[in-house]
C-alpha cells in the first residue's frame, strides 16, 4: 500500500485521455427466463421495475461469447447459502464448492473458488470478478474474496464462459463473471428488509434502500449474516455494506461513485476427522470507484478510476495489507451502421505488505503494475452476422509484453436458431504471493500463464424453450507450478495442459405453472484434476403459481457433481455429490398499502445426505433457513 | 392445487419451518467419549465427526456431551503414556530411578507440544480402530480402550516441522 | 439478444430457412468439433523430464537431529539414478514426465552402503514432473519413510515397500507385515525420533487452499 498508488493510473490516464472505459457486455446465449424477471418491487406502484438497459452495455457487447444471464431477483431467491453457488447453478460449466450454510472463509480451508471450463479453482485467479465495472481480486494473491459477494443489491449477474482476457485483462482465463449493483429507474424510493433466521442460529439481515429523484439516484444497503456453522469452527459472519450515488450532469454526462465496505469473519474448521481449535480469519475490505460518463448517438465514454484495500489476518500471525488500483478508460464508437469500434486503455497495481506478527518476520514484497490498450471492432456484414475481433497489448515491468487477441462469430440463423464461435488469447500474471511469499517458495521470475480458449456453440429459443450447447478447448501454456516440500520447494513456470469439453442446456418455460431447467456438463481436464470434476448437472423446477391475493413461488433444484478429486492425476477420488434444495416463497402484493409481504423458507439438502465437496469438509445435513422480505 | 388457501398453506409452511428449525443442529446426536486406556495414560485434542474437546482427559473421565453432526467417524485423539515417558526420563537420567514412575509421582503436568527438546512429552496421535455411526437424537457414550486403538498418521506426529 | 432480434425483425424481411438444413450445419460441425476435441486431449503423451535427486538429509534449515541416511540404490519413473551420499545430487536422467514416488536403499550412517545398515525408504510425498521439465528432487527429513520408524511417524507403505523388494532383491528385505524385524532397523532408530521422521505438514507445495 503506497501513497502513490494512483499515480500511473492519472498519468496513462491523462495519456490515453482519448479513450474511455467500462467492462460488462451484454450477455447474449441463452438469456435466462429470470433476466426479464430482473426487477424491483415498486414502492408506488408495486408494478415490476424494468432494469434500464444502458446504452453502452447494448453496444459493448461481445455478442460472440457464451454468456449466461441470471437476475438479481432470481439470485436472492435461490436456496443456495452463497451467491456464487446460486450462480453455478446456472451455469454447469462453473463449479463453486463449499464447505458449509453461508461461510466460504478466506485461507487454509476456505472454499468458494470459482471453477469455469476447467480453469480456475483454488485460488480462482484463473477466473476474474468485474464488479460494476472494475476488476476485483485480492492484491497479494490475486483472487476474488468469495463471501464478499451478496445478491441484496444486485441487479444481475453475468458468466462470460471461455474467457476474454482483451476486455477484462489479467485473469481471465477461464471467464469472467459480471456483477452490476441495481438502481431504480422510476422516480421515488423503495425500501426493501429481509430478515432470516435458520438452522445453526444463522441469522441473515439485510436492508436496501434505492431512490430516484429528478438527476439523482442513490443505491445503498447493508448486509449482515452470522451463523454458528453446522460444526465447530464452520461459523462465521459477513457484514457488507455499500451504496452507490450518480447524478446526470446534462449534456450526456453522467457520474457514478460507488462505495462498498465488509468485515468477514471465520475460522478453518479442518477436516471432521481432526477439526482445528480456533483456527480463525479476519478481513475488512474496502473498495471505492468513479465513475465519469458521458453518452451521444455515435460515441460513448467512460472513465473509472478504482481502489481496493484490505487487511487480512490468520490465528498464526499472518497479517497483509493489500491494494489493487487503476483506472480502465474506455469508449466506443459507431464507426458505420454496421460497425462499431471499442477502443480503451487500462493501468492497474498491486501492491502489499505481509508480516507474522507471531514471529516478526515481514515478506519482501514489491509491487506490480500494468499498463494495457485494447480495442475491439465489430461488424455486421449480413444481416444476422456478426463479427468481432479484439486485441490487447500488456506492458508490466514484471514480466514485459503480453500480446492477446480474440475473434468470433455469431449467426442468427432465424427461427430463433443460432450459431456461434470464439477464440481468445487470454493471460494470468503471476500473484505477488506466487512471486514474493516463501509459502512454500517463491519466484520473482515467474512469468504469466497464457491460455487460448476456442468454443463453438448453437442454440435455439423460443417463447418457451431454449436450448443451448458448446463445445470449447481451453490450452493452457507457461503454468505456474509448484514442486516439491519445504525446504526444498519451487514454483516455476512450466508446463501445457488441455482442457476440452461440452456443456448443454435446456429450459422449458411457462408449461403451466412450471418452468423446467436442466444442464449438463463433461470435461477431459488431463492430469489437472484437483478439485476439477469431470461432469456436472444441475436441474430445477420452479412453480408460479397464484393464490388468493398471493403467489406462490417455489423452486427445487438438484446438483450432480461427478469425478471429482482431491489431487491431480486422478488421485484421491470423491463420492459423487448429489443434492437437492428448495425454496418456497408466497408473495402478496398490497397495491393500497404500497407494501410488498414475501415470507419465505429455503430448505437445504433435503435427501439429508452426507456429502462434501471438499475430503473432510462435510457438508450440512438437512437444514433450513425462513425469512420474511418486505419492501415498502 | 387450487384448492388451498393461503391459511392452509401457512399452516404447512409453518409447520416445515418449525420443523425445519428446530431438526437440525438441536438434533445432533450428543456424543461423551471416555478414558478407559489405563490409568497411566492421558489423551487430549478428542475429536469425532467435527466435534473437539480440546481438554486432558486423565483415566476413568469422560468428556462433556458434545452436539456432533450426524455421521460416523472414528475417534481421534493425542496420548500420553506417562509411564513409558517416566521410564524413558528414568533410562536417560533425566529423573532419578524408576520407582518415582511406578509411584506416580512424576506425572507430567500441563501438556505441551513436544519440540525437539528430548525432556518435553511427546503426544502421539491415535485413533480408535472401531468407526461409531451416530443419528439425530442419539446420546452415545464411546469408550476408548487399550485394545480398540492405532496410531493415526493423517496429521502431523510430534516430530512435525 | 432478445431486443436486438426483435429490432432485426422488425427492420428487415425474413425468409424463414429450411429448420432442418439450418439444424443440420451446425450440428454437423458441433459433432465434429467434439469428436477432435475429444481425442486430443494432452493425456497420451506425457513427455520427458530430465530429473536430479538430491541426497538432502543434511540440509542446515532444518533445525535438530536429521538421520543420516546415504542413499545407496534410487530409482524414479523407471529411471536408476544410483548412489547419492549426503548433500550430494546424482546426475541427470531423462524419466517420462508423471508422478511416482523416489524408491530408495538408504544405509544408516553408513557411507559404504553395507547390506547390514540398509533399510527400504521412499519419498513421502509422491513427485510429478511434467514434459520438458528440468527438475532435482530433494530427499530428506520432511521428504522420506522407511519400515520401522519411531512412534508417531507413518511407516513406508506396503505397495512402495514392495516396489523395493521387487527392485533390489539382493537386499533380503523381510516381507512387509516383518519389516521392523529387519535387523537394520535396530540401529535406525534413535530415541530422539529423529530416524524416519518423515512427518511433514501433510500439505503438498503448491497446495493454495491456504491463501489468505
Amino acid at each position: 500500500m503506497r501513497n502513490n498508488a494512483l499515480l500511473p493510473v492519472i498519468v496513462v490516464g491523462l495519456a490515453v485521455g482519448r479513450w474511455g472505459l467500462a467492462q460488462e457486455p451484454v450477455p447474449t446465449a441463452l438469456p435466462s427466463p429470470a433476466s426479464s424477471s430482473s426487477t424491483s418491487p415498486a414502492s408506488s406502484s408495486l408494478a415490476p421495475i424494468q432494469v434500464r438497459v444502458d446504452g453502452e452495455r447494448k453496444q459493448r457487447a461481445d455478442r460472440t461469447a457464451d454468456t449466461v444471464r441470471v437476475s438479481g431477483d432470481r439470485l436472492r431467491t435461490s436456496p443456495k447459502a452463497t451467491l456464487l453457488e446460486a450462480l453455478a447453478q446456472d451455469a454447469p460449466d462453473m463449479y463453486v464448492p463449499s464447505r458449509g450454510a453461508g461461510i466460504h472463509g478466506v485461507g487454509s480451508g476456505a472454499t468458494g473458488g470459482i471453477h469455469l471450463r476447467g480453469l480456475g479453482g483454488s485460488p480462482s485467479s484463473q477466473v476474474v470478478v468485474i464488479e460494476d465495472g472494475t476488476p476485483d481480486y485480492q492484491g497479494l494473491f490475486g483472487h476474488p474474496i468469495p463471501d464478499a459477494y451478496a445478491p441484496f443489491l444486485l441487479d444481475e449477474a453475468v458468466i462470460v464462459r471461455g474467457g476474454d482476457s482483451v476486455l477484462y485483462g489479467t485473469n481471465a482465463m477461464g471467464g469472467a463473471i459480471l456483477l452490476r449493483s441495481r438502481w431504480r429507474q422510476q422516480e421515488g424510493w423503495e425500501l426493501e428488509n429481509d430478515s432470516a433466521v435458520g438452522s445453526y442460529n444463522t441469522l441473515r439481515q439485510s436492508a436496501a434502500v434505492l431512490g430516484k429523484e429528478g438527476r439523482f439516484g442513490l443505491s445503498g444497503g447493508v448486509l449482515a449474516l452470522r451463523t454458528d456453522g453446522h460444526r465447530v469452527g464452520a461459523g462465521g459472519s459477513n457484514l457488507i455494506g455499500q451504496f452507490s450515488v450518480r447524478t446526470r450532469l446534462g449534456a450526456g454526462w453522467e457520474v457514478t461513485l460507488r462505495e462498498k465496505a465488509m468485515h468477514l469473519t471465520g475460522a478453518d474448521p479442518g477436516p471432521v476427522t481432526h477439526p482445528n481449535d480456533n483456527h480463525f480469519f479476519d478481513v475488512w475490505r474496502e473498495r471505492a470507484s468513479v465513475q465519469a460518463s458521458w453518452h451521444s448517438d455515435a460515441v460513448s465514454l467512460r472513465a473509472q478510476p478504482f481502489f481496493n484495500v484490505g487487511r487480512h489476518e490468520l490465528y498464526d500471525g499472518f497479517r497483509s495489507v493489500d491494494t489493487t488500483s487503476g483506472a480502465i478508460l474506455e469508449s466506443e464508437m459507431r464507426l458505420h451502421p454496421a460497425a462499431r469500434l471499442l477502443v480503451g486503455s487500462a493501468v492497474d497495481r498491486a501492491d502489499a505488505s505481509a508480516e507474522n506478527r507471531v514471529t516478526g518476520e515481514r515478506m519482501p514484497v514489491r509491487a506490480q503494475q500494468t499498463a494495457s490498450w485494447y480495442d475491439q471492432l465489430t461488424v455486421e456484414p449480413v444481416k444476422g452476422l456478426q463479427l468481432i475481433g479484439g486485441t490487447r497489448e500488456v506492458v508490466s515491468a514484471s514480466y514485459g509484453f503480453v500480446f492477446l487477441y480474440k475473434g468470433g462469430f455469431r449467426w442468427s440463423l432465424g427461427n430463433g436458431w443460432y450459431v456461434r464461435g470464439r477464440a481468445s488469447r487470454n493471460f494470468r500474471q503471476p500473484t505477488l504471493s506466487e512471486l514474493y511469499l516463501p509459502f512454500p517458495t517463491a519466484n520473482p521470475n515467474l512469468k504469466p500463464e497464457r491460455s487460448l480458449g476456442t468454443d463453438a456453440g448453437l442454440g435455439y429459443s423460443s417463447r418457451h424453450l431454449e436450448l443451448s450447447g458448446a463445445w470449447y478447448r481451453n490450452d493452457v501454456d507457461n503454468l505456474i507450478k509448484y514442486f516439491g516440500v519445504w525446504p526444498a520447494a519451487e514454483v516455476v513456470n512450466i508446463d501445457h495442459t488441455t482442457v476440452v469439453g461440452l456443456e448443454a442446456q435446456v429450459v422449458a418455460r411457462d408449461l403451466g405453472p412450471l418452468t423446467v431447467r436442466a444442464g449438463g456438463s463433461w470435461q477431459d481436464v488431463g492430469r489437472y484434476t484437483k478439485q476439477n470434476p469431470s461432469a456436472r448437472g444441475v436441474f430445477g423446477v420452479e412453480l408460479r403459481h397464484p393464490m388468493g391475493g398471493w403467489t406462490l413461488r417455489s423452486a427445487l433444484e438438484g446438483e450432480w457433481v461427478h469425478g471429482l478429486y482431491m489431487s491431480n492425476y486422478s488421485r484421491d477420488r470423491m463420492d459423487d455429490v448429489l443434492v437437492l434444495n428448495l425454496a418456497v416463497r408466497a408473495r402478496r402484493e398490497q397495491p393500497d398499502r404500497d407494501l410488498v409481504v414475501e415470507p419465505y423458507v429455503a430448505l437445504r439438502n433435503l435427501l439429508d445426505s452426507r456429502y462434501a465437496y471438499v475430503k473432510d469438509y462435510t457438508m450440512p445435513g438437512f437444514n433450513a433457513l425462513a425469512g420474511l422480505r418486505l419492501v415498502l | 392445487m387450487s384448492r388451498l388457501s393461503f391459511s392452509s398453506f401457512a399452516w404447512v409452511a409453518g409447520a416445515w419451518i418449525l420443523l425445519a428449525l428446530s431438526g437440525c443442529d438441536s438434533a445432533y446426536p450428543e456424543v461423551v467419549v471416555v478414558n478407559e486406556t489405563d490409568e497411566r495414560i492421558m489423551l487430549r485434542e478428542l475429536s469425532f465427526n467435527g466435534c473437539l474437546w480440546t481438554g486432558v482427559l486423565a483415566y476413568g473421565e469422560s468428556t462433556s456431551p458434545q452436539r456432533c453432526p450426524p455421521g460416523s467417524d472414528r475417534v481421534h485423539f493425542k496420548k500420553l503414556d506417562a509411564a513409558k515417558y517416566c521410564q524413558e526420563q528414568a533410562e536417560a537420567g533425566t529423573i532419578d530411578g524408576k520407582g518415582l514412575c511406578e509411584s506416580g509421582a512424576l506425572l507430567p503436568g500441563t501438556p505441551s507440544d513436544s519440540g525437539p527438546t528430548e525432556n518435553v512429552p511427546r503426544w502421539f496421535s491415535y485413533q480408535t480402530i472401531s468407526e461409531h455411526a451416530v443419528s439425530y437424537g442419539d446420546f452415545r457414550r464411546i469408550e476408548v480402550t487399550l485394545t480398540d486403538m492405532e496410531q493415526d498418521f493423517a496429521t502431523p506426529g510430534p516430530y512435525g516441522h | 439478444m432478445g431486443s436486438t432480434f426483435k429490432l432485426n425483425r422488425a427492420t428487415h424481411r425474413y425468409r424463414p430457412m429450411n429448420l432442418s438444413r439450418l439444424a443440420a450445419l451446425p450440428l454437423s460441425a458441433f459433432a465434429l468439433a467434439s469428436i477432435v476435441a475429444c481425442g486430443s486431449s494432452d493425456g497420451d503423451d506425457p513427455g520427458v523430464a530430465t530429473v536430479q535427486l538430491k541426497n538432502d538429509f543434511g540440509n542446515p534449515q532444518i533445525t535438530g537431529f536429521q538421520p543420516p541416511w546415504t542413499i545407496c540404490k534410487s530409482a524414479y519413473q523407471g529411471g536408476q539414478f544410483g548412489k547419492i551420499e549426503i548433500g550430494q545430487t546424482s546426475a541427470a536422467v531423462q524419466v517420462p514426465a508423471g508422478v511416482d514416488y523416489v524408491l530408495m536403499v538408504a544405509a544408516w550412517n553408513d557411507p559404504t552402503c553395507s547390506p547390514e545398515k540398509s533399510l527400504p525408504i521412499s519419498t513421502k510425498n509422491v513427485e510429478e514432473v511434467v514434459g520438458g521439465q528440468t527438475r532435482t528432487i530433494a530427499i530428506g527429513m520432511t521428504n522420506h519413510q522407511g519400515p520401522c520408524p519411531p512412534e508417531g511417524v507413518p511407516p513406508i507403505p506396503l505397495e512402495q515397500y514392495n516396489r523395493i523388494l521387487q527392485l533390489w532383491p539382493e537386499y533380503g528385505f523381510k516381507a512387509y507385515a516383518e519389516r521392523a524385524q529387519n535387523s537394520q532397523c535396530a540401529g535406525s532408530v534413535t530415541t530422539d525420533g529423529g530416524a524416519e521422521g518423515g512427518a511433514d505438514s501433510g500439505v503438498e507445495a503448491g497446495d493454495d487452499a491456504g491463501d489468505p
